[in-house]
């Protein structure tokens, strides 16, 4: 499992959709966020940051399905998924270490991009506007927001591991992301609905722009860990007797 | 499942395997096995089942029926594990054609939890590529890409070695080439090998053993020694006295005899220094004695015949 996940990584650092993809999705909400900032008054440093969250997990909307489907279903069609079953890897360890890649990558795009983001935020508008202690406000809220985000964009993992073609997958991610984004803006003007939103990632990278409580935090955090599990869950469940190409 | 100890040495085999598709029975039965040491030929018309069995033997293609058993495991945790021992070139080789061959096979090392680039350059060096390492795999040629195929299925130093079609589309030096390597691997390395390949003039300078599948089912397998006594049909003589040649066989008990065009064809069991023999004893010159054998193309186009 360590030596094929140190081979997964290898493979993700020395893929062009790696670097390119990350830094689009690293740049572009920096560059929307500076834009903001430079033409918004009164902003607070607070504020600020919120807003590159947002921005951060507007750019990852459109673009992390073009990694997902380049990292994963691009990974069967060059047939590398097949080269490691026939070294001897079970179908189960194969996943993991491709799925681990995947969040490592989506973890390290999403790090960069919120810790550039927030040093923007406070460097141009000052460390002010929160009630809460910077601890709680920012630290915490920027690691759950990382690990809501990683939850978030797994859909697309397991997408990619449904479809074989490479346009294919990267045309579903795209639809996925962007239409499960619109549907919990949609759903979050039914209040009763509310309850329910709150147990999704999706909705999340919204609630979490508002709501820190323990209670939410707490939320957050297990809605993440049980959507990646069922990612993982429901890969294996296509995978593992899939015939490979 | 506990290794099973075994007097035959077979390090796979296969037993009644089966695999559909859709409503076409790619195996119907499958069972064969492969003894360490040898080297095998895969021998079947296109669609007759080769490609199913290798993809099945390389995990690529889950069973439905039957068992694989491979360096004595065949539950689906130990066959991964002897996977392991296994070296793979299946279809084409799995190249990124960006990177350098080196490239490439530390990849593939790395796979298998290795990182040693003095084997790496060895292993180079023994396909005929440490020339050539440090270039882009998408300017090789067909061959030169064939070949370290094969080096990346030593990478992890294989004790059987399983090649899909490893000389397909090679020109015929790119052929001797191939064959010359697989002979020194199984030779100097003692790596069993199983090939398979549409080309059976090739198979037959190459192979130790054979396997024959059409339409799913193994319809024979046999050693190089069988396939050549089996192709051995008739003994073609000529002499300077054919009339008199041709009573004493007679004489000596061989019966199924033809003499036109001036040489005599005998058609009994008999081995060509027994005739040669029996002509010396009674003073008669041969001017020309061959066997005319059946090449493996006409022995696996009549056993093709018979079967349909």
């Amino acid at each position: 499992m360590g030596s094929l996940f140190k081979w997964e990584m290898k493979q993700t650092f020395s893929s062009k959709a790696f670097w390119i993809l990350g830094a689009s999705i690293i740049s572009l909400p920096v560059v929307l966020l500076v834009l903001t900032l430079i033409f918004s008054e009164g902003m607070t440093g607070y504020n600020a940051f919120l807003e590159g969250l947002n921005n951060y997990n507007a750019f990852v909307i459109f673009l992390i399905g073009v990694f997902a489907g380049i990292h994963v279903t691009g990974a069967f069609e060059a047939r590398k998924i097949q080269s490691s079953v026939m070294a001897g890897n079970s179908r189960f360890n194969i996943l993991m270490a491709k799925f681990l890649s995947y969040i490592t990558a989506v973890g390290i795009y999403s790090v960069v991009a919120i810790v550039i983001s927030s040093v923007i935020s406070f460097t141009m508008q000052g460390i002010n506007g929160f009630d809460d202690s910077f601890a709680r406000a920012i630290i915490v809220r920027s690691l759950v927001y990382i690990f809501v985000e990683i939850a978030y964009s797994a859909t697309c993992f397991l997408s990619s591991m449904l479809v074989r073609h490479l346009g294919g997958a990267i045309g579903l991610n795209m639809g996925l992301m962007l239409m499960s984004n619109i549907a919990v803006q949609l759903l979050f003007n039914f209040d009763w609905m509310i309850k329910y939103l709150n147990y999704i990632p999706a909705a999340q990278t919204m609630v979490l722009l508002g709501d820190i409580s323990n209670e939410n935090i707490a939320r957050a955090l297990v809605s993440s860990v049980v959507a990646c599990a069922l990612v993982v869950a429901l890969s294996y469940l296509k995978f593992r007797r899939e015939e490979l190409k | 499942m506990e290794d099973i100890q075994d007097m035959s040495d077979a390090i796979l085999r296969i037993n009644n395997l089966s695999k559909t598709y859709g409503a076409k029975k790619a195996l119907d039965g499958v069972s064969f096995e492969v003894e360490r040491g040898k080297i095998y030929g895969f021998i079947g018309e296109n669609g007759a089942g080769k490609t199913t069995a290798i993809r099945a033997i390389t995990g690529l293609s889950p069973i439905e029926n039957g068992t694989i058993e491979l360096f004595g495991k065949s539950d689906s945790k130990g066959l991964a594990e002897a996977r392991r021992k296994m070296g793979c070139l299946v279809e084409s080789p799995i190249l990124d054609m960006r990177k350098t061959a080196k490239e490439n096979l530390m990849l593939q090392e790395l796979l298998y939890g290795n990182k040693d680039s003095a084997k790496v350059d060895k292993i180079l060096a023994r396909v005929g590529l440490e020339d050539v390492k440090n270039k882009k795999v998408g300017n090789f040629s067909l061959g030169m890409k064939q070949r370290l195929g094969i080096a990346l299925a030593l990478i992890n130093d294989p004790e059987l070695l399983i090649l899909d079609e490893p000389v397909n589309g090679l020109d015929p030096m790119g052929m001797v080439d191939v064959r010359e390597l697989l002979v020194s691997l199984c030779k100097e390395d003692g790596i069993t090998i199983v090939v398979s390949s549409h080309i059976l003039a090739e198979l037959y300078q190459l192979a130790t053993d054979y396997i024959i599948i059409s339409h799913g089912h193994i319809i024979s397998t046999l050693s190089k020694e069988e396939l050549d006594n089996l192709c051995a049909t008739h003994i073609v003589m000529e002499t300077e006295h054919n009339d008199e040649a041709m009573r004493i066989l007679t004489s000596n008990g061989i019966s199924t005899l033809n003499s036109n065009e001036g040489a005599i064809s005998i058609y009994d069991k008999v081995e060509t220094k027994d005739v040669a023999q029996l002509m010396y004893d009674h003073k008669i010159l041969i001017t020309q004695l061959t066997k005319h054998e059946r090449t493996l193309e006409e022995y696996y186009i009549e056993l093709l015949g018979r079967e349909a």
